[in-house]
């Protein structure tokens, strides 16, 4: 304990500045958050989402080469140290550098938000665990079997750039069916996070250096197995066993000349396959198809996570609609003529086109009940029970027309949330989801530092009465004094995995 | 103090170390000594568990060398000309920051060490000249006082007087330490070694007391009646013999003063004179560093 502290106290002399930088970094996101009135950040926020973990991961390095762990010439070798005082005094460092100063900035930014730091405790406590997992037991892991500091910022750059690419950090739109991941991100991290914990103990134990990043080493292979390897479903497999019955999948009776094939230009084809879904009582949404097109001679194309990085080529894309950003269907809505759309490259379709094909898949449901609605006021926030705290303004959009907006925030995930604005006189109604609208943004757009999550829609306004009634976009200035906003959540009831095998379809017309 | 038993290092096809077998006594001052590249840095090495030996054991302290702990750490001193030290810190703090490992630090000691050696207190380590940062890397070292202290090549390049300094204050203040020395250059070593160790090319030559050393080693130089071609077999313990006219001169590894000169009348028809000079520790070990050299043909 007091070689602990006394190395903590050595650390803190020899990084204070470096640790001082971090902090400015952190006032800087913490200020832009705070003043955030947008589910999109500033590209300043943005860029800090994105720095300020590396940053850290540069102080948690450089605190453990104050003491490297590879080589045979440093100092601190030969001296009697204890290696359980040595790496506690780097994770003590760790938390007064790093987690106790996020953990002071998200509660200055939930207080200035409304919302109460000490009824979100756990929330923040899961930020501070999953800021640990994320950045610090990795950096702490990397550093143990790095040689200096160098070393460390190419390979942290290099991580940094594919998880920025995998996740779509540089997007300048948001991807409204990004398929869930939470199954596929804990079995990585759980895969990660025992690699760095073996790796963190061989280096400070015994310093095995070879053998520590033989473990490092198969513990990456591991999780880019998993990441690949892990089918979509089984992210719905879990939360949808046993508790729902599950909806049943069949073709279509209709014919299939009376569905549209769509040219995606000239690399590929939308042929369309027409579904009826069934048995399902609630309303739901569909977040995930999986499907297979097999050929009479065996030959098989599967569909993959739809992402910037996968050739048309050699795979098929399959979502609920030809436009994946409206692929998410509700029950009330969905039926004749329900169809599986089919995104297949010129070469695939060329192949598939004109014989007989089995087409086999899965799909999950999240089903969903609407909740209370509640009324907002125009003039300032209130809370939405199962939702957050929402607000409505008017603002300009980047064309200079007026919009209302209707912004929702929460320390909790937000769900799915249906805005609705009614006219009585005449009685017209408009709807739209929490975040079916996306703002452009330039940089960076993810805000996992944010002890808020945020959600909003966007209605356009109009200074014309004719609008058609219930149209979606336009919305008559005139009304906006009258105009109720209410928001009500889509409760999740439950979810369930089905799957469909339909044999001898040709997708031709 | 220190034992070692068939230590092999390899590094890919590389052979530091070839079964190095040593036993150290306790109190002694024990000089490794032998050409640059014979794998004495390494033996220090795997003595502290810096580096792991590929096969054999090391012990210290009754501790094998691969469990070395904080508890025997307390009590070992290491300083090496390639260690790297934490620049950052004044020489001040460097001291207090070091104080806190050891139990047995004696702060009198320490500040007269300083003192001794001239340090300045308040520049950082990395502002400091090669040996003002040995100085203070033994001040740190010694203030303990440990039990062992192993130093590799500590003076290289340092000047004569600063040498005789930093030696003088390592005897003074581990009176009763064992010292483990490793060394190219035999001048530092001299004065002060009790025993010696010769490695070459990863292998033990010669393990001895230096008296016993001192004692055995003589450059004998015959002088003839007249020329005669040199006696065969020649004896595998007379060295680099070199011949000029009707002198002879050889070095004698196992000189004993009647057995050596009746061998030498014995081989030779007519020996006008033989003379036999001690030798210093740095021409005994040239002389087998020569011996062992091959020649072009």
């Amino acid at each position: 304990m007091r070689l602990m502290l006394h190395t903590l106290r050595k650390d803190a002399r020899r990084l204070w500045p470096a640790a001082g930088v971090t902090w400015l970094m952190l006032a800087v996101l913490a200020h832009a958050d705070r003043w955030r009135a947008d589910w999109i950040p500033s590209p300043l926020e943005g860029w800090m989402n994105l720095l300020l973990p590396l940053a850290w991961a540069c102080l948690v390095c450089l605190a453990v080469l104050e003491e490297p762990l590879i080589g045979d010439r440093d100092f601190w070798m030969t001296r009697p140290h204890r290696w359980p005082e040595l790496l506690a005094a780097k994770l003590l460092f760790s938390t007064l550098a790093v987690q106790l100063p996020l953990l002071l900035a998200e509660i200055y930014i939930l207080a200035a938000r409304g919302f109460s730091p000490a009824a979100y405790f756990p929330q923040l406590l899961w930020k501070q665990a999953l800021v640990f997992g994320a950045v610090i037991l990795p950096s702490l892991a990397i550093a143990s079997v790095l040689r200096n500091f160098t070393q460390f910022v190419v390979a942290v750059l290099l991580i940094a750039a594919a998880l920025a690419i995998l996740n779509g950090g540089f997007e300048t739109f948001p991807v409204f069916t990004r398929q869930s991941a939470a199954l596929r991100h804990t079995l990585e991290w759980l895969v990660l996070a025992a690699g760095a914990l073996a790796v963190i103990w061989m280096q400070y134990a015994s310093r095995r250096g070879l053998p520590a990043r033989l473990v490092a080493a198969v513990a990456a292979i591991a999780a880019i197995c998993v990441s690949t390897l892990l089918p979509v479903r089984a992210e719905y497999a879990v939360p949808g066993k046993g508790l729902r019955p599950a909806p049943r999948i069949s073709l279509g009776t209709w014919q299939i000349a009376d569905i549209p094939q769509h040219p995606m230009g000239s690399s590929s084809v939308v042929a369309s396959v027409p579904i009826t879904i069934s048995g399902a009582a609630d309303g739901y949404t569909i977040p995930m198809v999986e499907a297979e097109v097999i050929l009479p001679d065996g030959t098989t194309f599967r569909s993959t996570t739809p992402n910037g990085t996968v050739s048309a080529d050699t795979v098929l894309v399959v979502s609920m609609d030809p436009w994946p950003m409206f692929a998410t269907v509700r029950g009330a809505t969905f039926g004749p003529p329900g169809r599986l759309a089919l995104r297949l490259s010129a070469n695939a379709w060329e192949r598939v086109k004109n014989v007989p094909v089995r087409i086999r898949g899965s799909m999950a449901f999240e089903f969903h009940r609407t909740g209370a609605a509640t009324a907002i006021p125009s003039d300032k926030g209130v809370f939405v029970a199962g939702v957050g705290r929402c607000t409505s303004s008017v603002v300009q959009s980047l064309l200079s027309n007026d919009m209302l907006k209707v912004l929702c925030e929460s320390p909790d995930p937000l769900p799915e949330t249906l805005v609705t604005l009614r006219q009585t006189i005449p009685e017209w109604t408009w709807e739209r989801r929490l975040n079916s609208a996306y703002t452009l943004s330039r940089g960076p757009r993810q805000t996992w530092l944010s002890p808020l999550y945020r959600g909003q829609s966007f209605f356009h306004l109009t200074n014309r009465v004719d609008t058609v009634p219930g149209g979606r976009w336009l919305v008559p200035e005139t009304y906006l004094a009258t105009l109720r906003i209410e928001v009500a959540p889509q409760l999740n009831t439950g979810h369930a995995l089905s799957h469909f095998d339909f044999a001898n379809v040709r997708l031709a017309r | 103090m220190i034992r070692t038993e068939a230590l092999v290092k390899r590094y890919r096809r590389c052979e530091a170390l070839s079964g190095v077998t040593l036993e150290v006594p306790p109190s002694s001052v024990f000089a490794l000594v032998g050409p640059n590249g014979a794998g004495k840095s390494t033996l220090i090495k795997i003595l502290l568990n810096l580096v792991r030996p590929t096969s054999g054991r090391a012990e210290l302290l009754d501790t094998d060398s691969t469990r070395l702990g904080a508890s025997q750490l307390a009590h070992i001193g290491y300083v090496s000309e390639e260690q790297k030290l934490p620049g950052w810190m004044r020489v001040d703090y460097f001291l207090s920051y070091v104080r806190a490992f050891y139990p047995t630090w004696d702060e009198t000691l320490a500040g007269e060490l300083v003192r001794q050696y001239g340090l300045p207190a308040r520049r950082r380590l990395r502002e400091l000249s090669r040996g003002a940062r040995v100085k203070a890397a033994l001040a740190v070292s010694l203030a303990y006082r440990p039990k062992l202290l192993l130093l590799d090549e500590p003076f290289g390049g340092l000047d004569v007087l600063v040498r005789e300094q930093l030696i003088e204050s390592i005897v003074d203040c581990t009176p009763e330490a064992t010292i483990f020395l490793a060394s190219h250059d035999l001048a530092e070593i001299e004065s002060f070694a009790t025993h010696i160790a010769y490695l070459s090319d990863g292998r033990i030559e010669f393990v001895e007391e230096m008296p016993d050393l001192a004692a055995r080693f003589r450059e004998v130089e015959v002088t003839l009646d007249s020329p005669e071609p040199l006696p065969q077999p020649w004896p595998a313990g007379w060295l680099n013999t070199e011949q000029a006219g009707a002198v002879v001169r050889f070095t004698d590894n196992h000189y004993d003063e009647s057995r050596s000169r009746e061998e030498v009348r014995r081989r030779f028809r007519a020996v006008r004179n033989i003379s036999a000079r001690e030798m210093s520790l740095r021409s005994i070990v040239l002389a087998l560093a020569k011996s062992r050299r091959t020649t072009c043909a």
